[in-house]
């Protein structure tokens, strides 16, 4: 790995050839969560990935480059749709206690449903859970990289769990019937 | 931090590691896009290089065409020689044979013409101071100013002065008014090209690149405008002015908005100044057709408006882009010092044209985040003499 991120130091094509290939799947993923469309998901993922080799010099060894990437491809994502990210101030969420989920109704769910889903959510919604949830931002992190209060960061991740569970209860007693019949 | 929440739990172990085919059509894409960035950003070198190269060719052709004017000058010397003592063996009254060897050989005689007038009052003078014969003045006198009321009647060299000569009484005309229309004459054809120009206006369009000390290539920055330049003598003069000019340049520096104080951010900066030069110029060579000049002074830049594009330098940072606007907040009084030379050519009367390397270095910061702005580029100038001088 780290002989295919010198060659990309070095800009020799066919090293970031291979880092584009290995990490094609994982940052295509970021775009789709983020609700960019397949249309433009390639675009996006190409951005970021020229990102990527342009600063790959900067990248700190002693870190998963998996991570580094990542984040690379998360605030490209975001870029991508800050135009249409509103986020509604709400009062501060402090707690929120989980429905019970009862478990076995998951397993069902494939990967393009539970994308079906997260890309149901509104942009803000599902920007705050993709990055709370998924990416593991801190809600500081996202204040700042949103531009939004840690309040509304919050307030927004509470809405969106609670929306994603409402949606999952639904697919979960539907399934339950298709199952059962 | 909160517990652990099942929902998220879910979603992450759901969505984190899909395995999405590659697709080859995507890295053909990628490869286009790195392909013309590498082309975007040779452009802006490729246009310094491009304008470095026109401004050397510009300094070649005027050297080419400054030195050759020199050897023609030395070439026609000889025949001047020959010329001028059998033309003032001529009777004054002949003017015709004059006329008919004028087109016959102009371009060896036209030449010689002016040459002779000078050479011609200056022996005259040294005979007339010599033995004092009025009568001999007089004859010579005539001879003289048939030639020159012949070289009145050839557009090239009817000049103002030598049309005064012809128009002169040659029964009144004394030793001392002899004295005065050779140095007239002399005055003349002295070399400088600006040297009857006490005020000139240049109009200027100059490309440059301006960089600080962390920069990444930069974009071109623009100038248009317009100077002034005041003769204060033969070699000094001054010039002023207004250059509006587009500053593109970018640095590194740390983000001063939020909590993000302590993260490096590179900048983008997208300025409009308006630059207002006092230079010092100094004639180093002064050619009748050419001249060359150093010239260094200081500016002083009154920002219009200022944008900056904050981008943090690590990508992966969670800062987000910023950019800001300044309008019509910062002056620098004399900011930035001026330095170069200027090589000036004449194309007509009161007419020229330069070009003129330059370096602009900075005295103190410039805009949002003091940056140190040092400008290199090369100035196209056309310039028009006004009111020159008596």
């Amino acid at each position: 790995m780290q002989a295919i991120i010198n060659g990309c130091i070095k800009k020799d094509r066919s090293s970031q050839y291979l880092l584009y290939k290995e990490f094609y799947s994982y940052g295509m993923a970021i775009c789709r969560r983020y609700g960019i469309s397949d249309f433009d998901a390639s675009d996006v993922l190409n951005n970021g990935f020229l990102k990527v080799f342009n600063h790959i010099d900067r990248y700190n060894s002693d870190k998963p480059f998996k991570t580094w990437l990542g984040r690379i491809m998360t605030n490209t994502a975001i870029d991508h749709y800050r135009s249409n990210l509103k986020f509604s101030n709400h009062d501060d969420v402090d707690e929120y206690e989980g429905l019970p989920i009862a478990p076995g109704v998951y397993e069902q769910l494939a990967y393009k449903d539970l994308l079906a889903l997260i890309n149901n959510l509104s942009p803000a919604y599902r920007t705050v859970f993709n990055l709370f949830a998924i990416d593991g931002f801190t809600h500081e992190e996202i204040a700042e990289l949103l531009n939004i209060s840690i309040g509304t960061s919050k307030s927004n991740l509470f809405k969106a769990r609670q929306k994603l569970q409402e949606k999952l209860l639904i697919l979960g007693t539907s399934d339950e019937i298709i199952n059962k019949g | 931090m909160e517990e652990e929440n099942k929902i998220d739990q879910f979603f992450r172990q759901g969505l984190d590691s899909p395995d999405i085919p590659f697709k080859e059509m995507d890295w053909e894409k990628m490869e286009a896009k790195l392909d013309q960035q590498d082309k975007k950003r040779i452009f802006p070198m490729w246009l310094f290089t491009a304008s470095g190269i026109a401004a050397a060719l510009a300094l070649f052709a005027f050297w080419y065409f400054a030195e050759s004017r020199g050897v023609q000058k030395i070439r026609k010397n000889p025949e001047l020689t020959i010329n001028t003592p059998r033309k003032s063996r001529q009777q004054p009254g002949t003017r015709q044979t004059i006329e008919k060897q004028n087109t016959a050989k102009p371009t060896t005689i036209k030449p010689s013409l002016t040459k002779a007038v000078p050479l011609l009052t200056n022996t005259l003078i040294k005979e007339t101071l010599q033995n004092e014969s009025a009568k001999n003045i007089k004859t010579e006198q005539v001879q003289l100013l048939a030639l020159n009321n012949d070289s009145a009647l050839h557009p090239p060299f009817e000049t103002a002065k030598m049309a005064s000569i012809a128009l002169i009484d040659p029964e009144k005309i004394t030793v001392q008014e002899l004295l005065h229309i050779r140095k007239a004459i002399e005055d003349k054809s002295k070399p400088g090209l600006f040297k009857n120009q006490g005020l000139t206006l240049s109009f200027i369009a100059a490309p440059d690149i301006s960089v600080t000390k962390m920069s990444k290539p930069s974009k071109l920055s623009s100038n248009l405008g317009i100077l002034a330049n005041y003769n204060l003598t033969t070699r000094l003069s001054v010039t002023s002015g207004l250059i509006y000019s587009r500053k593109r340049y970018n640095y590194t520096g740390f983000g001063q908005q939020n909590n993000a104080a302590a993260y490096p951010w590179d900048v983008n900066a997208d300025c409009n100044v308006l630059d207002i030069p006092v230079n010092v110029n100094y004639r180093l060579l002064d050619h009748k057709k050419y001249s060359i000049s150093l010239n260094a002074g200081a500016s002083s830049y009154v920002m219009l408006k200022e944008k900056y594009q904050f981008r943090p330098s690590n990508p992966a940072s969670t800062q987000n882009p910023r950019s800001i606007e300044i309008n019509n907040e910062n002056q620098y009084l004399f900011g930035v010092a001026n330095i170069g030379v200027s090589f000036n050519r004449e194309i007509s009367r009161g007419l020229s044209i330069g070009v003129q390397p330059f370096i602009k270095l900075p005295l103190t910061g410039i805009g949002y985040g003091n940056a140190r702005l040092r400008s290199t580029g090369v100035s196209f100038s056309l310039n028009l003499g006004l009111f020159p001088n008596k």
